[in-house]
């Protein structure tokens, strides 16, 4: 039976004119970008107009692009980057005799995050405190799986110096209001110091089809991944702004400027650029229909089925539903046997049996997190194929409900 | 991720359902991950007539609910209760690692049931 992928939101298939773009790569312009001969020089061309890309499609220059192998090393840079910055021009301020105007009373940098990030934010933000780097103020998001705006300004205080809040949720697709925390960054920052001031990153991993502009968003760090949106594994951007503090994770190379060292993985980057170029508004709005069907449907024709997120601020491709009676991963399974492929909460956290921290943060009790599947769309399904897939889903769980009889 | 007997188990309990004027029954739930299962039990002469599970839980849940009500039914109840959750997994091929503590709930029923039975 063929499979219908339906899990978009975890890896999506590379596109065939990205692999075409990429072909070349392999053997023929291989080249090292840092090489004085000709194969350095085309690498270094092929490298810099990818970077252009990047730069043009989020607003930004060149310089402030920097290539990764994707959104989980990214969100690693960005947090340890920044605070390990701060760290650094406070140790260069103290050894060239310099006054040093913030950190008086030697406070450690705040960071505020959401207690639903991906873990890749959640555990480097657990590191750098566990280090004695920094203290982490974990937000929690209302039931709809938003942060309260006022929670967020109520949050900010005098050495609150990152702020990493996540574009759109990963598990349960809901949009975090971006835009008004940049602009109460800025607004914030216009009350302080040059060196005390707050930089803003966010997590845009799930967030393709949204706005992208950097200086619109007033966003100072940004993570991205190439495979979430049609090219391959292992490319991924950090859009760093200039004059944010940065001190690098990784030493020994000049590539990146300095700041991601090690020899650039080009043809992913190449395909990654590609992925960009084609990204465009009619696949949002074909995508969009389909969760439009199947959240509709499952509501009306599933009882004690529920909807995790808000509807009306969701990204257009995920559809995350509770069923009463039914644990997720039998689900999942079941729903696999008849040829769908569905996620249960987040992939990266399989093999951890706790339930899930977005759904819990979100209100919902264990077994009603436990009941939760995500079902990510993606440009390749059509209707036909969301059709088959509520009849599969309202089989499935008819038949859990039976196998979990007076529990349901 | 699963064996295929695990699998089997799954697409195909066995001793699905409940018994009316049952003589046992014995309801347990796991507090990690928020499992529930209840064991139904017909004891006649001290053995285990007939048995019958309900399961709220994973594959790895209900398979396990399955293979074990097969491994105790028909035996003496002192028998039965020689059953742990080890002979569960051995009987199923393995399971995953994270997934043995979902072994353990068919066992911890059928000893609720079985005191239910003779608190009766």
């Amino acid at each position: 039976m063929n499979s219908v992928y339906f899990d978009n939101a975890s890896s999506t298939p590379v596109d065939k004119e990205v692999l075409k773009a990429m072909e070349p790569l392999w053997r023929k312009d291989f080249g090292n970008p840092l090489s004085i001969h000709s194969f350095g020089e085309k690498a270094r061309k092929t490298l810099k107009k990818s970077r252009k890309t990047v730069a043009n499609f989020l607003g930004a220059e060149e310089e402030e692009i920097i290539f990764t192998s994707g959104a989980t090393e990214s969100n690693n840079l960005a947090i340890k980057g920044v605070i390990n910055g701060i760290k650094n021009t406070e140790l260069r301020i103290k050894n060239d005799e310099f006054q040093t105007t913030n950190n008086k009373k030697g406070e450690k940098p705040r960071i505020i995050t959401l207690k639903i990030e991906h873990h890749s934010i959640t555990r480097p933000c657990e590191e750098t405190q566990k280090l004695g780097l920094a203290e982490i103020d974990f937000l929690s998001v209302e039931n709809n799986g938003i942060l309260n705006i006022e929670k967020f300004r109520q949050a900010i205080k005098k050495n609150t110096r990152l702020v990493s809040i996540m574009a759109v949720n990963n598990e349960v697709g809901t949009i975090q209001p971006i835009r008004k925390i940049g602009h109460i960054i800025v607004q914030e920052n216009a009350r302080r110091n040059k060196d005390e001031k707050i930089y803003f990153h966010t997590d845009m991993a799930q967030a393709y089809g949204l706005n992208y502009k950097m200086n619109d968003l007033k966003i100072d760090l940004a993570s991205f991944s190439g495979h979430k949106f049609y090219g391959p594994k292992g490319a991924g951007v950090l859009y760093i702004r200039k004059g944010t503090p940065f001190y690098p994770i990784a030493h020994g190379g000049m590539q990146e400027n300095g700041m991601r060292p090690g020899t650039q993985n080009l043809p992913a980057i190449v395909g990654m650029a590609k992925a960009i170029e084609i990204l465009n508004e009619e696949d949002v709005q074909k995508v969009g229909k389909l969760q439009s069907i199947l959240i509709d449907r499952i509501l009306a024709e599933i009882p004690g089925s529920f909807l995790n997120g808000s509807r009306e601020e969701r990204i257009y491709n995920n559809v995350n539903f509770g069923f009463r009676g039914v644990e997720g991963e039998s689900l999942a399974l079941k729903l696999s046997e008849q040829g769908f492929a569905v996620a249960t909460g987040s992939t990266c956290a399989v093999g951890m049996e706790e339930a899930s921290h977005v759904l819990t943060d979100m209100g919902l009790n264990l077994q009603q997190a436990r009941s939760s599947i995500r079902i990510t769309l993606g440009r390749q399904n059509v209707e036909k194929e969301v059709r088959a897939f509520i009849k599969a889903l309202k089989t499935s769980v008819n038949q859990l409900r039976n196998i979990a009889g007076n529990h349901v | 991720m699963y064996s295929d007997i695990v699998l089997e188990h799954f697409r195909n309990p066995k001793n699905l359902g409940r018994i009316e004027n049952a003589d046992g029954v014995g309801n347990v739930g796991n507090e990690i991950c928020g499992d529930t299962m209840t064991i139904y039990i017909k004891i006649k002469d001290n053995i285990i007539e007939d048995i019958k599970f309900e399961t709220l839980g994973c594959a790895a849940a209900i398979a396990s609910s399955s293979a074990f009500t097969e491994m105790v039914k028909g035996k003496k109840i002192e028998d039965a209760l020689k059953i742990n959750s080890d002979d569960v997994v051995k009987a199923l091929g393995g399971l995953p690692e994270h997934k043995t503590h979902c072994s353990m709930m068919a066992e911890e029923a059928l000893r609720v049931a079985i005191n239910n039975f003779r608190e009766k």
